[in-house]
């Protein structure tokens, strides 16, 4: 379970994110969603401990980030908005380290290993280096580095940008089969389809705050809208930034 | 403990897999002895030759007996130049200019004025103006001594000090500048060595866009930290090694011996030297790190670190040089250590108290380094490279 209380964050005198609180619980899928520049990207270093909030706290299955960063962060998978590669490392070894610094040792790592790649059908490509590893092979590194320890919370950055239909659909198939086994999933995406086609809830947010929440179908009837793209440009009052 | 063996198998595996670094490494070593050797070649060349000199005398005529004298002690005519040397003296243009009245003068008893005509900030002339200098000089007594003579002084009266010099200096410590050189390349290679491999594991790990989802990982940054000091030290101690044994291995080709010194190397030395690269390692190892992680990108940590690349060489000149300095300064890491080394080279014994309290120093500010920049990862602006 993932949470945020009246969380703000000024850097200098712009305000990024302003009084947010939202909740992303267990088996379901949150997404956020939000124009470019809306706070969505801050929010979630504030959960990850990277960034210090000015006010509010936030909380991964109720241990505070701020107070014990690295206890708190022992139950999470990250899904950066960035594919990451150590391209003198093979797709094995860079998904190993982050085990590794999840604690994973020995026979236990290498099952773990194993799993995740037959998972992610990404056997073939385990052992070459990520060197010119196309964007969806690097999609999949990320995500196995995501996964392999096996977290109970998994938080993804706008996770299908740049992908093609396949790696996009195989992404998906993952994170329903995650929420079926009761894992908490929180994304943030402003791409609507992905959105209403994946998320539980969805937490509008727009210029910092939190505009509206609810599931798709909430969202529409709130904006008296029959697609979830027009009850968003109507609920934030602008159609700045939306991409499909 | 198991989480930490993880970091570094990371660490080594990125680092030795890297051409780039791996290359830069390795031109370190090799560009050292053989820079020394080329520029020692050429002064051994110079310094045992004393090679016949090429002036042009102007009124020789009036003072055939001077230059008689001074031709004897190898100062000869342009005109008489040989052809391989001629274009090199017709440049340097040393004129000696004798008076017509010299003769006339001379016989009066009175002072004569020759002239030398030369440029005197071209150090290649230095040694060849000297050498005229003294000759005239001598010339001159020698004369003077005659008039003496002549009208029964003692020509001694003239000459109531002489000073007799006895140079306690031995092959080995006439070594000095040159050893000092040696330690110099020995620490060079910490820095220039692991340089790139410093920079690819922290600018450059922030440019490939992974640093910001290590450091959400639960692990503290103090164990990251150390696991990149730990490969980027092997990379700048192994160089270092290679270096002084390169260096070691040079030195005994050259035919030093014709310079009058001599160098000691026994394998105490060796293993005296090689003790101090390692707390020197980490040093080099940190201190560049620590100013790469405030880079953006690799060409900007470049920047940074080519100014930390000059400190093995300001660091021990600057203590060298200061004047009525603390006694303390002796021991600070790299003054310290060129100190030592030195002083080893020359071939005299270990000065144990320096050598602790330099190591202990450099170990002390290493460490600190090590607190104070995973401290730094833990801060918002350089784990987002703000400025």
């Amino acid at each position: 379970m993932l949470k945020v209380d009246n969380l703000s964050k000024k850097f200098g005198d712009f305000t990024a994110v302003e009084s947010i609180s939202f909740e992303a619980k267990d088996g379901e899928i949150t997404g956020i969603l939000g124009p470019n520049g809306a706070g969505k990207t801050t929010c979630l270093r504030i959960l990850y401990g990277l960034l210090k909030a000015n006010t509010g706290a936030a909380f991964i299955d109720k241990i505070n980030v701020d107070e014990s960063p690295l206890e708190a962060r022992k139950s999470l998978g990250i899904f950066p908005d960035q594919f990451g590669m150590s391209e003198r490392l093979t797709a094995r070894e860079q998904v190993e380290y982050f085990a590794q610094m999840h604690g994973l040792t020995g026979k236990a790592l290498n099952q773990a290993l194993d799993r995740v790649m037959s998972d992610l059908d990404m056997t073939e490509i385990a052992d070459r280096k990520t060197e010119g590893f196309s964007q969806g092979q690097r999609m999949k590194v990320t995500l196995a580095q995501a996964l392999v320890h096996r977290p109970q919370n998994l938080v993804l950055d706008e996770p299908t940008r740049g992908l093609d239909v396949m790696s996009t659909r195989l992404l998906r198939e993952q994170l329903l089969a995650l929420k079926a086994q009761g894992h908490c999933i929180l994304f943030s995406s402003h791409v609507m389809q992905e959105v209403a086609a994946l998320c539980d809830k969805v937490i509008v947010v727009a210029k910092g705050r939190v505009v509206a929440q609810g599931s798709p179908q909430e969202l529409c009837d709130l904006a008296g809208k029959e697609q979830l793209e027009d009850a968003f440009v109507a609920i934030i009052g602008s159609d700045e930034g939306v991409a499909a | 403990m198991s989480v930490f063996k993880g970091l570094v198998v990371k660490e080594f595996r990125e680092a030795f897999r890297d051409r780039r670094a791996i290359m830069a490494a390795l031109f370190a070593v090799v560009s050292g002895p053989l820079i020394m050797a080329a520029v020692f070649m050429f002064q051994i060349e110079e310094a045992i030759e004393t090679k016949d000199s090429y002036i042009e005398y102007v009124g020789a005529e009036n003072a055939p007996k001077l230059v008689e004298f001074l031709k004897a002690k190898q100062i000869l005519s342009i005109e008489n130049v040989p052809e391989k040397e001629a274009e090199k003296w017709q440049k340097r243009q040393v004129v000696l200019t004798i008076p017509e009245d010299f003769s006339e003068n001379m016989s009066q008893g009175k002072t004569v004025e020759i002239t030398l005509k030369a440029d005197y900030s071209n150090k290649n002339l230095g040694t060849t103006l000297k050498h005229i200098e003294g000759i005239i000089a001598a010339y001159s007594s020698q004369v003077g001594s005659v008039r003496l003579l002549m009208r029964g002084i003692d020509p001694r009266i003239t000459q109531p000090i002489s000073i007799t010099v006895q140079d306690t200096a031995t092959p080995e410590s006439k070594s000095g500048l040159l050893m000092g050189i040696v330690g110099m390349f020995i620490m060079m290679a910490l820095f220039t060595a692991s340089m790139t491999a410093s920079i690819d594991t922290s600018a450059g790990e922030r440019e490939r866009h992974s640093l910001e989802l290590i450091l959400c990982q639960p692990v503290s940054t103090t164990k990251i930290v150390l696991s990149k000091v730990a490969c980027v030290s092997v990379y700048a101690a192994i160089a270092s090694v290679l270096t002084m044994f390169a260096m070691t291995f040079t030195m005994t080709m050259l035919p030093l011996e014709k310079l009058g010194i001599s160098i000691v190397v026994d394998p105490l030395t060796m293993i005296i030297i090689a003790a101090m690269i390692i707390p020197l390692a980490y040093l080099a190892s940190i201190a560049q790190l620590f100013f790469a992680y405030r880079a953006k990108s690799f060409k900007e940590a470049q920047s940074y670190l080519s100014m930390i690349l000059i400190l093995p060489m300001l660091v021990p000149m600057a203590i060298t040089f200061m004047p009525h300095k603390p006694e303390w300064l002796n021991n600070l890491p790299l003054a310290g250590h060129s100190i030592i080394m030195e002083e080893l080279y020359k071939g005299q014994s270990l000065d144990v108290m320096a050598f602790v309290l330099t190591n202990i120093a450099t170990i002390v500010i290493s460490v600190a380094m090590t607190f104070l920049l995973a401290k730094s990862l833990r801060s918002e602006k350089v784990v987002l490279a703000l400025n």
